[in-house]
């Protein structure tokens, strides 16, 4: 748990701002959002990819776009999964 | 196929199959608390061999069983997933297992509304999502504790969570996640 600091502050005024606007949305809206969200996080992650390797064609974006992918839970799930055999 | 196709075919797959089932993990900290992006959807599966092969036989065209299976160290969960054709996004299948936490919060599992599904599916309570984001106790699930609690503020049921956070010997945690959480 991390002390409190001089942003402290400012960082529960912005806690309690997502609060109430999550509090707004209608519940039949809020399961799949989660969802909508990761197909723009994936489109920015591609134009990243896009950014960073000008010559890459689309399939070479995209290999490398799994390879990210692979590699963001490969750490998340570091120690928390183990093959069953 | 997009993710929230892939979502909606496996579960209308789950219930077409006969077999019971939530959806949990990141899309249900989204329902009671703040929206996050999740590269997964995770849903537990109560097993029935048979069923579940004539789901996994009926799986539509982009979306394949993962060969390798595996299991979550902390309740021992065995998970399966299905990889979804052009796109990194992915389901994870837990079979419900023996853990009395599991058991429970499969039992007291509750019907939510999808637009997207235009239908009901079931999830669990706010307060099983909280018990087991303290247990899993990730820098995500930390955060999804306290959106959670932020949200939800006076309607959670705190005897309910803390008594499993005590068997789960989280009791400390909890009070820490909760602390942290300024009043909205």
């Amino acid at each position: 748990m991390n002390a409190p600091n001089e942003f402290q502050p400012l960082m529960d005024d912005i806690f309690r701002e997502k609060v109430r606007r999550a509090r707004l949305v209608p519940p039949g809206e809020k399961l799949f959002s989660g969802l909508e969200l990761f197909e723009e996080v994936e489109e920015r992650m591609r134009a990243g990819v896009r950014q960073q390797f000008p010559a890459a064609d689309a399939e070479e974006v995209e290999r490398i776009l799994r390879q990210r992918f692979a590699r963001l839970r490969q750490i998340e799930e570091h120690g928390f999964y183990v093959p069953a055999s | 196929m997009k993710a929230h196709e892939a979502v909606r075919a496996v579960l209308l797959g789950l219930a077409g199959a006969g077999l019971e089932h939530m959806v949990t993990g990141g899309l249900v900290s989204n329902h009671y608390g703040v929206a996050r992006s999740t590269k997964d959807a995770d849903i537990v599966v109560q097993m029935e061999p048979q069923a579940f092969a004539r789901f996994i036989h009926a799986l539509p065209p982009g979306l394949a069983l993962h060969p390798q299976a595996s299991f979550e160290t902390i309740t021992g969960s065995r998970r399966h997933i299905v990889t979804v054709a052009g796109s990194n996004f992915q389901i994870e299948l837990f079979l419900l297992g023996d853990d009395p936490h599991h058991q429970e919060r499969f039992r007291r599992r509750v019907r939510a509304a999808v637009a997207e599904l235009g239908q009901e599916t079931w999830i669990p309570t706010a307060e099983d999502m909280v018990i087991q984001k303290v247990r899993w106790n990730r820098d995500k699930d930390r955060d999804d504790v306290k959106n959670i609690i932020g949200v939800q503020g006076d309607a959670l049921d705190w005897p309910h969570i803390e008594r499993w956070c005590e068997a789960h010997g989280t009791r400390t945690r909890l009070a820490e996640l909760r602390a942290a959480v300024p009043p909205v």
